[in-house]
């Protein structure tokens, strides 16, 4: 990880370089994550040598919260309640059995081949699982998708971390031992499935209140 | 890597898999729901199954897996989540995201412009709003009647020239009415653009005077577009 001044300088490089090929995105068959990824394959060591980061360290990790709270928060505000009820029962199948189905599949194959425990397949699957609202916006937007299938891939790729987000905490949780007996698993599941919602409900209301 | 490989496309055939009948089984099951909403062709299908590229989600979930556990040891599988999550990003956004275009072209899928015949359908509503309104406003004592029947003939104008585009039937050359006025107004726009330049350069408007009015000019103009 470079000094801060650094991390901050090579982000605003590749923001403004970003900015200035937006026309060029436009009218290729190129979306912004795939011209990020570009980027950073440039900077990086493989590349120009610029920027060397260790995927264990702990900044990272934080960024990489920090990102997935984001993320999720503005899908959140993104949803249009009404567009869900429109939108027919593949809203409701994507969400329920099409995430499970990815979820134990990915995570039997990786039992498998690699031989992972259950756990770590079932993390594996359910990282896996979750489509990209950012990067299916430039499909969301393209005009010869029929709309009822533009408008399925957004209601998907901006619910189903719905769904995969309690599991994914539940299995990391599981591996961390961290909860320990009854009441502490108690704790938990009231932390994630009512806290945290509830929280979110409370910050919702507010902002439009 | 050729377990990368195996899992990449493990991740885009179960998404094959289970769109497939999500989309046709409910419908072949339930008659109101067919009725309500019929089977899309199957071309359709296909760009949704092939549109399930995986990004920044899977990725900061990966990396925000703890480094270590409780007791301090390494998280159980971390490095091999993160290479395996790294890969399938890779793969499915390069492969997928790249070829989804040409996947489009292949498939023979057009723009069929509901988007259009949504927006003009507003655009209707709307001026049939605005009609409505003025005949409610008639009676009011500041309502001029000369301004009545300028702004009804403006409105009611626009009505029928979306109606027109909107059956794609065009009998009484409204386009071209349109187009002609289009043009007209523009040379006017122009005109006045060409006044207001002269008379910064000789002084008698400043800048920011010639700046508030060109920009009034340039909100006119790009009305003109519809």
């Amino acid at each position: 990880m470079p000094d801060l001044l650094t991390a901050f300088a090579l982000v605003a490089v590749v923001l403004t370089v970003s900015a200035l090929a937006s026309g060029l995105v436009e009218r290729a068959p190129l979306s912004f994550p795939i011209l990020f990824l570009g980027l950073g394959f440039l900077l990086g060591g493989e590349g120009l040598g610029l920027l060397t980061l260790d995927p264990e360290s702990a900044a990272l990790e934080s960024v990489a919260t920090l990102t997935l709270a984001l993320v999720l928060f503005l899908d959140a505000v993104r949803l249009r309640e009404g567009e869900m009820r429109g939108a027919g029962v593949l809203p409701m199948l994507s969400l329920g059995p099409g995430t499970i189905i990815i979820i134990s599949v990915v995570a039997v194959g990786s039992n498998l081949l690699l031989g992972t425990t259950l756990v770590e397949s079932l993390l594996l699957g359910t990282i896996l699982a979750s489509t990209d609202p950012v990067v299916l916006r430039d499909v969301v937007r393209n005009k010869r998708i029929p709309r009822s299938v533009r408008s399925a891939l957004s209601i998907e790729a901006g619910t189903n971390d719905v769904v995969v987000l309690p599991i994914l905490l539940v299995l990391i949780a599981v591996a961390n031992a961290e909860a320990g007996g009854a009441a502490g698993w108690l704790l938990f599941a009231g932390q994630v499935f009512v806290l945290g919602p509830a929280i979110g409900f409370a910050v919702g209301v507010g902002a439009r209140g | 890597m050729l377990y990368a490989v195996l899992v990449s496309l493990t991740v885009a055939l179960v998404r094959f898999a289970w769109v497939f009948p999500a989309t046709y089984l409910p419908r072949w099951l339930s008659r109101s729901l067919r009725e309500r909403d019929p089977s899309p062709p199957w071309q359709n299908v296909v760009v949704l199954s092939w549109a399930g590229m995986r990004g920044v989600i899977s990725l900061a979930a990966a990396l925000a897996l703890p480094l270590t556990t409780q007791t301090g040891a390494p998280f159980p599988g971390r490095d091999l989540i993160l290479f395996l999550t790294f890969c399938v990003i890779l793969a499915t956004l390069v492969a997928q995201g790249l070829t989804l275009p040409a996947l489009i072209r292949a498939l023979g899928l057009e723009d069929d412009g509901s988007a259009e015949r949504e927006e003009l359908q507003g655009r209707i509503e709307a001026a049939e709003a605005a009609l409505a309104r003025l005949e409610e406003l008639i009676e009011e004592e500041w309502v001029r009647e000369d301004t009545v029947e300028r702004v009804r003939g403006m409105y009611g104008y626009r009505r029928s020239l979306f109606v027109a585009r909107f059956d794609g039937n065009d009998q009484d050359g409204l386009e071209e009415r349109s187009a002609a006025y289009r043009r007209l107004v523009r040379e006017l726009l122009w005109a006045q653009r060409r006044a207001l330049v002269r008379l910064r350069d000789d002084g008698e408007i400043g800048d920011e005077a010639l700046h508030r009015i060109e920009h009034d000019l340039d909100l006119e103009e790009s009305r003109l577009g519809v």
